[in-house]
């Protein structure tokens, strides 16, 4: 275990909390009139956590890549998640306000972000599939249930319906053309990726409780968080320009969304090091002296 | 909260030391020691403290024993002491539970269960039914391998130890 970045799920989840409170505390501020004077400080924060987020969910989800010789399916799709979050610290970055409002146009600057987000909800929906794989592989009687079935056609069909009517989308009005298709094949993905994450949920929920069924519960709300979030605020839109209220409650649902591939991560990651916890206590216990071996335990 | 969360309280090390525990506390002690690695340093400290105590008695009991019948006590002793201390070996079902005990922190109870009927079937023995003695590596083999499908490696070789003890 030397030389692995020791990060616990306790530890991930109070950073996304914070990453969750500022944004809520930054929204609240705009709300209050003091938006203009955080608007450096504001966004530098954000990057910093969205950065710091998926910085350990690709450290970690390499590690646990490693992990994984003798399962290609397993660990092509810890390689998947690793890659989705190289892609995704490039899309943060280049869809922070600061880039906008410094450095490039915001077309570009969507242009830029959606060049790196539709590669990386390729990656995500490669890396759920392969778990997929993975998992029949073990040949432990998974099954599909026909209810998962009836809410993979429900996700697909409604975000089938929003890109049909993609006047609601956020790049609708980009001046280069690429950025629809972009947008559109990256929401279809993480269409997709939210459906088969479903399955992921129910071999989850199989599983009982333990540390493996608790990285497939994040896995799953990374991908379903993040295409429920498109869908609400396709339909908020569809009403209008979305109150700042709801604005503050989609970048908190966001940032929760984003840090699922790191808890989930987390989770995972702390496997191995409890197991080799637990097989040096192990041999520990079978290495001792026969005269040294209680009789009462 | 589940007795193998909660570490070994001083009334339960002396009950387990004076030999006075029940099936109940030996049963819980027994949980949370495959868990905690601090309770099972502190078990080997008073292992140690034990083993020089039943020395240090062992030799007072030679050196008082005069005459004649001094080697023949010796011996006795030896052989008495060796018998108390021996244990024996793990039956297939203590080996499955140890197994099963690592596994469950990890895969979940369902998933524990699942590993164990899978590698049932693999050896193509009944679900019910105890696996066999002569069987169990090869049972095992099919636990760590399936471990390493959904977990990984070092949780596989954890398995194997654990089901090797």
């Amino acid at each position: 275990m030397e030389g692995r970045l020791s990060v616990g799920p306790r530890l991930v989840l109070a950073a996304a909390g914070a990453h969750i409170a500022c944004v809520v505390l930054l929204g609240v501020l705009r709300i209050a009139g003091f938006g203009y004077p955080l608007r450096v400080a504001g966004p530098a924060v954000l990057l910093a956590f969205s950065v710091l987020g998926y910085g350990i969910a690709l450290i970690l989800s390499r590690q646990i890549a490693g992990e994984y010789a003798n399962s290609a399916p397993m660990r092509l799709a810890w390689l998947a998640f690793a890659a989705d979050s190289v892609l995704w610290i490039f899309g943060h970055i280049a869809s922070n306000s600061l880039l906008y409002t410094f450095v490039v146009d915001k077309p570009v600057s969507g242009l830029l972000m959606h060049a790196a987000v539709v590669p990386a909800d390729l990656c995500l929906l490669i890396g759920i599939l392969s778990m997929w794989v993975g998992f029949h592989r073990a040949g432990l009687g998974f099954r599909v249930h026909w209810v998962d079935v009836v809410w993979m056609v429900l996700i697909v069909s409604a975000m089938a319906g929003i890109l049909t009517f993609r006047g609601q989308l956020t790049e609708a009005a980009s001046p280069y053309p690429g950025v629809h298709a972009l947008q559109q094949a990256g929401l279809s993905l993480v269409a997709l990726a939210a459906a088969a994450s479903l399955v992921q949920r129910r071999f989850a929920q199989e599983l009982g409780h333990g540390r493996l069924a608790l990285a497939l519960q994040f896995v799953a709300a990374h991908a379903l968080g993040r295409c429920l979030l498109v869908l609400v605020e396709a339909v908020v839109r569809s009403q209008g320009p979305p109150p700042p209220e709801f604005q503050i409650f989609a970048g908190a649902c966001r940032a929760a969304a984003h840090w699922s591939i790191a808890v989930a991560a987390a989770y995972l990651a702390a496997i191995p090091v409890h197991a080799a916890q637990q097989i040096r206590h192990l041999k520990r216990r079978q290495g001792m002296a026969p005269g040294a071996r209680p009789v009462s335990t | 909260m589940s007795n193998w969360l909660r570490h070994i309280g001083i009334l339960e090390w002396i009950a387990i030391i004076d030999g006075a525990a029940d099936e109940a506390v030996k049963s819980a002690v027994k949980d949370h020691l495959a868990c905690c690695t601090e309770c099972e340093e502190f078990l080997d400290e008073i292992k140690a403290v034990r083993s020089k105590l039943l020395d240090s008695a062992f030799q007072v009991r030679v050196a008082n024993t005069p005459g004649v019948e001094h080697s023949q006590r010796a011996l006795e002793m030896a052989l008495t002491e060796l018998r108390k201390e021996k244990p024996a070996p793990a039956s297939v079902e203590d080996r499955l539970a140890a197994v099963m005990a690592v596994i469950t922190p990890i895969c979940g109870a369902g998933g524990a269960s699942r590993v164990a009927a899978s590698a049932r079937r693999r050896i193509g023995g009944s679900l019910h039914k105890v696996v066999p003695a002569e069987r169990w590596p090869e049972f095992l083999q099919y636990v760590s391998s399936t471990t390493a499908l959904l977990c990984g490696d070092t949780a596989a070789q954890m398995v194997w130890v654990a089901g090797m003890e």
